[in-house]
């Protein structure tokens, strides 16, 4: 989008790197902290605009970290290593594995075919199974799965692209249903992951398995039924008849063949797995129990390594190194520190109000650029705002971020599985705009609740907590 | 098709394409008794950047990146076909001379290179659904298509009503 800009931006990048080297300090923040600033700005520069592609712009903080002198080059390659980048490599080798093997498909079709009696409920159908899928699989992987099974029930159908009420509720379902589900847990979305990492580098603070679903499901589980509801009402406007597309599920279905031996083998490793981070994880460490899956998956035989290959963008290793190596940079040079501090300048507003703004700005935010880079961008600043306003627990701080990230509903560019149910041409940009923009302040209003009422039951309070 | 007649082409894509559009494009043909070359522009490049985009911010790994890619391509054909084979009937009802073609590549490019192998005295073309603002910041094919089109280019909006007339 940005390509027109290319050079511009490039040049704007480098007067962020380069200004900070000539520039005196500002009071309140030494030499290296306004040097990680501007690798900050350039950074938050190139991820916004995608001149780079963001793993290459995670990798390049990595790289200027140590030249501008603000962390010396062991801690920053130190930093790439952290516990969460070894937490998702092995959440993906097992995702990656239930692709190659054809599980997650079977789970797919057999999810939806469940749902086949009539148009209305296969669309429940939809959204419920990429949801459910998103909890346990990356977002953008259950999309990609889902999309040929809905394109051709959309045929079989004769859906008309853009002119069907059924067809647009359809893909949305297929988007919001896998972003929805995406918030859920710490396998939907890498950034969740990522979060927890850059709170760990900056207070020592850490967030389970369990702990995690606690605060994400209800959220999830209320959008989700305001998206089914809303989504029901926008296709009953243009009734379907469902009977040809039974056949065609059917067919899908069939063609998946019998389980095989290493799929069940595949499933049970998956299930321990899960169990193994929900109950475990405290106490032997999620990143551990993850890797260990993964070696599992090869010892019984159930992947190989080329189809692991295959089936893993390790560009998300890079980004989220670089990440949370440029958060802990933020946090140790105080510029985290001092950012929040011109933010805040005199302003001191009620904890509530100062939460609530974090998860506005991200939820809009994240619109705009990738999930990740939005966590990557608010959560190091948000953390240290919330030390000047009083809210003590940064585990609060990071739900108010990451989830938020994680809900883009109104722009293709603003999520995969967005872009993926966008790229079928069955929905215009102001369908999903306009019922977006209804999905997130509904969200926003549920995190407000949640907030106030149900996170506080499991330690989560503004202050003093 | 006659060589002597004058030739309208109509630009299509697998979104560039509207009932509005389509019966506007063929009925300005009748009136003034020109032949119709529908051309159908298969814009790889499209899903193929998409795709790209994908990978980057979405991190989709590159074998599920390649089945999605086809499953695009495939189904843009298709639709694409589709629009082709409508505009084509409607035209044979209006009494209209039609030749199709199929091409790939970037379309303001293919277009401009159609218009000038087929000796088309007008292109008509329907813009994409984007706000004006996006238009302006990152540029639009069919402002490209005016600057490169041997013949002027007419431009109707997704109702079929003519917006612009652009003579290169």
């Amino acid at each position: 989008m940005f390509e027109r800009y290319r050079i511009a931006i490039f040049i704007l990048g480098l007067v962020f790197l380069l200004v900070p080297l000539v520039a005196p300090a500002p009071e309140g923040l030494g030499e290296s902290g306004l040097r990680c600033v501007g690798i900050f700005a350039a950074s938050c520069l190139f991820w916004v605009t995608g001149v780079l592609p963001l793993a290459v712009t995670s990798l390049s903080v990595l790289a200027l970290l140590p030249l501008l002198g603000v962390l010396s080059a062991d801690e920053a390659f130190a930093l790439f290593g952290n516990r969460a980048v070894f937490f998702i490599l092995g959440a993906l080798v097992l995702a990656a594995s239930m692709i190659s093997s054809g599980l997650s498909s079977r789970l797919a079709l057999l999810a939806v075919t469940r749902f086949g009696s009539s148009g209305r409920s296969f669309l429940l159908g939809v959204i419920l199974s990429a949801a459910l899928l998103s909890f346990w699989m990356p977002e953008h992987a259950v999309a990609a799965m889902l999309f040929p099974v809905i394109l051709e029930v959309a045929h079989g159908l004769k859906l008309e692209p853009r002119r069907s009420a059924y067809g647009v509720a359809l893909f949305l379902a297929l988007g919001w249903g896998s972003v929805i589900g995406g918030i859920a847990t710490l396998l939907g979305g890498a950034r969740n992951p990522l979060a927890i990492a850059i709170l760990y580098q900056t207070t020592g603070e850490s967030i389970g398995f369990f702990e995690w679903m606690q605060a994400a499901v209800p959220l999830s589980l209320g959008l989700l039924v305001v998206a089914a509801v809303a989504l029901d009402r926008l296709a009953a406007r243009d009734p379907v008849d469902f009977a040809p597309c039974r056949e065609i599920l059917k067919r899908k279905l069939a063609s998946v063949g019998p389980v095989t031996g290493a799929e069940r083998r595949l499933a049970w490793i998956a299930v321990g797995t899960v169990a193994a981070w929900m109950f475990l994880g405290h106490s032997v460490g999620l990143a551990q129990i993850s890797v260990l899956s993964a070696v599992l998956l090869f010892v019984f035989r159930v992947t190989d390594w080329a189809a692991v290959e295959e089936n893993v963008d390790w560009g998300i290793i890079v980004m989220y190194g670089g990440a949370v190596a440029l958060g802990a940079a933020l946090v140790d040079t105080g510029a985290a520190r001092w950012l929040a501090s011109e933010i805040v300048a005199h302003a001191l507003l009620p904890p509530v109000l100062v939460l609530m703004i974090l998860a506005g700005a991200t939820i809009f935010l994240t619109e705009g650029i990738s999930n990740a880079a939005a966590v990557a961008v608010v959560l190091p600043i948000a953390l240290s705002l919330a030390e000047f306003e009083g809210i003590s627990s940064g585990k609060l701080i990071v739900f108010v971020v990451a989830l938020p990230a994680g809900l883009a509903f109104c722009l293709p560019m603003g999520s995969p599985p967005n872009a993926i149910a966008y790229s079928s041409g069955y929905f215009r940009l102001r369908d999903i705009l306009i019922l977006g923009m209804f999905l997130k302040l509904v969200g926003l209003a549920l995190m407000l609740v949640l907030m106030i009422w149900v996170w506080p039951r499991f330690g989560l309070t503004f202050v003093g907590g | 098709m006659s060589e002597n007649r004058a030739k309208c082409l109509v630009a299509l894509t697998a979104f560039r394409f509207s009932p509005g559009f389509a019966t506007a494009a063929l009925e300005s043909a009748r009136d003034r008794s020109e032949d119709v070359v529908l051309c159908l522009v298969r814009e790889r490049a499209k899903s193929d950047a998409m795709a790209d985009r994908l990978a980057d911010s979405g991190f989709l790994a590159e074998r599920m990146l390649h089945d999605l890619q086809e499953t695009m391509a495939t189904e843009y054909r298709a639709r694409g076909l589709e629009y082709l084979r409508e505009l084509a009937e409607e035209a044979a009802r209006l009494g209209i001379r039609v030749d199709t073609m199929e091409v790939e590549g970037a379309f303001p490019e293919c277009i401009a290179q159609v218009a000038r192998e087929v000796g088309a005295g007008r292109i008509v073309v329907t813009r994409l659904e984007r706000p004006t603002l996006a238009r302006v910041f990152f540029g639009s094919e069919v402002d490209r298509l005016t600057k490169l089109a041997p013949c002027p280019v007419e431009v109707f909006d997704r109702r079929g009503a003519a917006v612009e007339a652009e003579r290169p």
